[in-house]
């Protein structure tokens, strides 16, 4: 998982993360608060298909309920982080318990089209909630707050807060993932008929690491809702989401930890500069996405690491 | 609930119902056959309504408009057949699902540039506007057509699978590709068949609803969504899987929308109604995983 | 021989497939620190029969006692924590794992659960030590950190062979682990085989029949999901409905 010799990769990125508020122009720390949350949330995709070996088309689900729940206590009058934040990603989690408990049940394309049709259905639950603005969403009445002593309020701050969330995320995941949890998960993807003919029941395990995925996912999302101060099912829960956050995956490299994250810079660099050509850009990106998955084998961050190796 | 509304929407269960079969037809025999899943299936639906508007506009009648968009969506998907599934059959199903999701990004962007964001509108053809007498009830005629042809290619589809030799191929082709093979029969054609097949039936369910619902972009992806969930209560690789799923999908969701806000309240009743059809995926999936009629392979 | 309660009784053995019976009415039992081999004719069901007792597919009828308890209903990993290991026909391995680690993971398997999420895996030497060791005890001690997709087939079989003895079982099934070998590796793995004989009751599935004789206490013949012989070797050997069954088959001579 971690090299000795990916060390000065990691190190890099690292420094590069913590110094782009330096750069003084906050669109450049608002575009590094995307990188991270989106980063968070393609790394938990990744947990699912570098990893376990799962390609949920799905997670849109957990990063719009994540942020959902966030924007519906912060507007019902619950302003601290250490509520709203743990909720939100328990709310993610037991979303995903659900979901998985279902999805986990079948494999290949199958389990590819049930996530999908499963985040759907909630897209449209949420579209339904009159309540919450339906299609067009609802805005948020204030960040969350941390213990009153902290507002991150400024983009820095809440940057920074971002970031140190990433790195909480990255190492618990390191950490798990190389665990005897980690390992069996990892066996199962390898060979699912023999993991279970040495003991282990493999549903369990994917059904806990599908929760985990989740739970990241919709952290996530919370902070992207206190990052726009706006929640609204296009954007977050639309089948697209889940597209790019798999894209993201690709783009970086599946089964690392920062591959993600690196395809996830790369994706929102494509879009800004993209976009900034023409309002029609997916008519070059599509035809990318094509090419890529057609014709090239490694993402982003895997090549990073290849020539690191050499 | 009276006996006409409930007659209506009955039948208007149905009409969804016949026009998730012909989605699923597609989606059903690439996925059972070639294991290959085609995110962009609902692209086809999309240009189908597309084509028909133009080709209407440029001819000034339906039914010549109906031939040309037809064609024009077999040609369209023949071309996507071989530039972009042929070097999919072989490939991992995470890699169709990124390429087909970056086709779908692609052609929503082209329909927008070619057609611009607003819908289209094309109005019912003549022959077919007003209503007619079923059971006592004035239902449309264009809704009940669009049922009827739709039946007609179930049929059609039941003789072609079930009793020529191309059907046998199809049957044969999903369980023993080298066996057909060996045959003499070109796989690769068979396939780029099956999948024009799938392809021209979306176009067609395409072009039948432009009247009711216009066409815009990307209004074939949620459709493609559904009809992953018929498939998935029908069972892969099975026509009366799709036929049987599509039925029950068109007519629950009409319902369900019609009843849960009635005993639930516009809230939580939309919210349910919404729900319907993936809660009948959910039982299926605990009771039948493998759908209600998969097409058992050998 | 005194009669002892047999460690694995096969009753009345049931499967079906699309109308063909592949395994029918078969009944066998199986003594403590026996070598039971089940040979037969290709197609006879001998890896069905297997496939059975390793709970990879139900029966459609009849009883597989284990340990006191009928095990026919049981999953896998049931079957592995009543003490019941497979080595498979086809090399089935963990690929992205080093050899030690594919080993230390069938040791894992041993424990009640592992819903641990901190402390490496690859660190606990309660995993590492007796990998490393039944590694050593097979003959792959160089080859443990490799991983595993790059062994060769000889070592995937030596491998495939460590995995199940990790799991430290009663009962052994082992699918062919001749599979490809070529002479040498045969006589080799054959040699190591004799080691088990007495620490585990072994049921093997074989066609290398040079196997077969130097270790079986008895055999039985499967043909057509059937079994029509059971016995000593010797016995076996000069059985004419064996000698049948086999006809155009290979069948050795004397001289094992």
């Amino acid at each position: 998982m971690v090299d000795r010799r990916e060390w000065p990769i990691i190190l890099v990125l690292a420094a590069l993360a913590l110094a782009v508020p330096l750069l003084g122009d906050t669109y450049y720390t608002k575009f590094a608060t995307r990188v991270a949350i989106y980063g968070m949330a393609a790394l938990s995709v990744d947990i699912l298909l570098g990893y376990a070996g799962l390609v949920s088309f799905g997670h849109a689900a957990f990063y719009g309920v994540g942020a959902y729940a966030t924007g519906m206590l912060i507007n019902a009058g619950v302003a601290s982080g250490f509520v709203v934040l743990p909720a939100a990603v328990i709310a993610a989690a037991v979303a995903a318990l659900v979901i998985g408990a279902l999805s986990l049940r079948t494999t290949g394309l199958y389990f590819i089209m049930i996530t999908l049709a499963f985040a759907q259905m909630l897209y449209y639950v949420a579209q339904s909630l009159r309540a919450y603005g339906g299609t067009d969403g609802f805005a948020l009445d204030g960040r969350v707050t941390l213990g009153g002593v902290l507002k991150p309020t400024d983009a820095t701050s809440f940057y920074y807060l971002c970031l140190a969330f990433l790195a909480l995320v990255l190492f618990l995941c390191a950490r798990f993932l190389k665990a005897e949890f980690g390992v069996v998960l990892r066996g199962a993807r390898d060979n699912a008929v023999r993991i279970e003919a040495i003991g282990f029941p493999a549903y369990r395990y994917r059904l806990v690491a599908f929760a985990i995925s989740g739970a990241i996912a919709g952290l996530a999302g919370a902070l992207m809702a206190n990052l726009n101060q706006y929640v609204a099912p296009p954007g977050m829960l639309n089948w697209e989401v889940s597209g790019e956050l798999l894209v993201m995956v690709i783009f970086g490299a599946a089964g690392t930890l920062l591959g993600p994250i690196v395809g996830a810079a790369v994706f929102l660099f494509f879009a800004d500069i993209l976009s900034g050509l023409t309002e029609h850009w997916m008519i070059i990106f599509g035809p990318i996405l094509l090419l890529r998955v057609l014709f090239v084998k490694d993402g982003l961050y895997a090549l990073l690491q290849k020539a690191m190796a050499r | 609930m009276t006996t006409p509304i409930l007659l209506e929407q009955g039948f208007n269960g149905l009409q969804l119902g016949m026009i998730l079969f012909l989605m699923a037809v597609g989606v059903t025999l690439v996925f059972g056959i070639m294991d290959t899943i085609n995110l962009s299936h609902g692209s086809l639906l999309m240009f189908g309504g597309y084509f028909i508007v133009g080709a209407v506009e440029l001819t000034g009648s339906y039914g010549l408009g109906l031939v040309l968009a037809l064609f024009a969506t077999a040609l369209l998907s023949v071309i996507v057949e071989i530039l972009v599934m042929r070097p999919l059959y072989r490939r991992g199903h995470l890699d169709q699902v990124l390429a087909t999701f970056g086709l779908i990004l692609f052609f929503n962007e082209l329909a927008v540039m070619i057609w611009g964001r607003a819908p289209l509108y094309l109005s019912v053809p003549a022959f077919l506007d007003g209503p007619i007498d079923l059971f006592g009830l004035a239902y449309p005629a264009y809704r009940f057509a669009i049922t009827a042809v739709a039946a007609a290619v179930g049929s059609g589809l039941y003789l072609l699978i079930g009793r020529t030799r191309t059907g046998m191929l199809i049957r044969a082709g999903a369980d023993k590709r080298v066996v057909v093979e060996m045959m003499g029969v070109n796989i690769t054609r068979l396939y780029t068949l099956i999948f024009a097949l799938g392809s021209v039936l979306a176009g067609l369910a395409g072009i039948m609803v432009v009247p009711l619902v216009s066409v815009q972009p990307a209004m074939g992806d949620p459709i493609l969504i559904t009809t992953l969930v018929v498939v998935i209560i029908g069972g892969i690789g099975s026509i009366r899987g799709a036929l049987v799923g599509g039925l029950l999908v068109g007519v629950l969701d009409t319902f369900g929308r019609i009843l849960f806000p009635v005993y639930f309240g516009t809230g939580t009743g939309s919210a349910l109604a919404n729900m319907t059809i993936y809660i009948l995926m959910a039982a299926v999936l605990l009771w039948r995983p493998r759908g209600l009629f998969p097409a058992t392979a050998g | 021989m005194t009669e002892t309660a047999p460690l694995l009784r096969i009753e009345r053995l049931v499967k079906r497939y699309d109308g063909l019976t592949v395994t029918d009415d078969v009944s066998l039992d199986i003594a403590p620190g026996e070598l039971h081999a089940i040979i037969g004719p290709n197609g006879a069901g001998k890896t069905t029969l297997i496939a059975q007792l390793a709970g990879q597919l139900a029966p459609d009828g009849g009883h597989i006692h284990f340990a006191g308890r009928d095990i026919a209903r049981d999953r896998p990993p049931a079957r592995a924590r009543a003490g019941i290991a497979r080595s498979f026909q086809i090399t089935s391995v963990f690929p992205s794992f080093s050899a030690e680690a594919n080993v230390a993971l069938a040791v894992q398997g041993r424990r009640p659960h592992s819903f641990r999420f901190w402390r490496a895996a690859e660190r606990d030497s309660a995993l590492v030590e007796p990998a490393r060791r039944l590694l050593a005890e097979v003959g792959l001690d160089g080859r443990m950190t490799t991983a595993a997709r790059t062994l060769s087939h000889g070592e995937h079989r030596l491998l495939e062979l460590a995995i199940a003895l990790a799991q430290e079982p009663k009962l052994l099934l082992l699918d062919e682990p001749m599979a490809g070998l070529g002479s040498e590796e045969s006589k080799s793995l054959i040699g190591f085989l004799r080691t088990l004989k007495g620490r585990y009751t072994i049921v093997l599935v074989e066609h290398d029949m040079d196997a077969v004789f130097a270790l079986a206490d008895r055999i039985s013949v499967l043909n057509a999901g059937r079994i029509i012989a059971t016995g000593a070797p010797d016995a076996i050997r000069r059985d004419p409905a064996v000698r049948s069954a086999y006809l155009g088959d290979d069948m050795p001579e004397a001289g094992a």
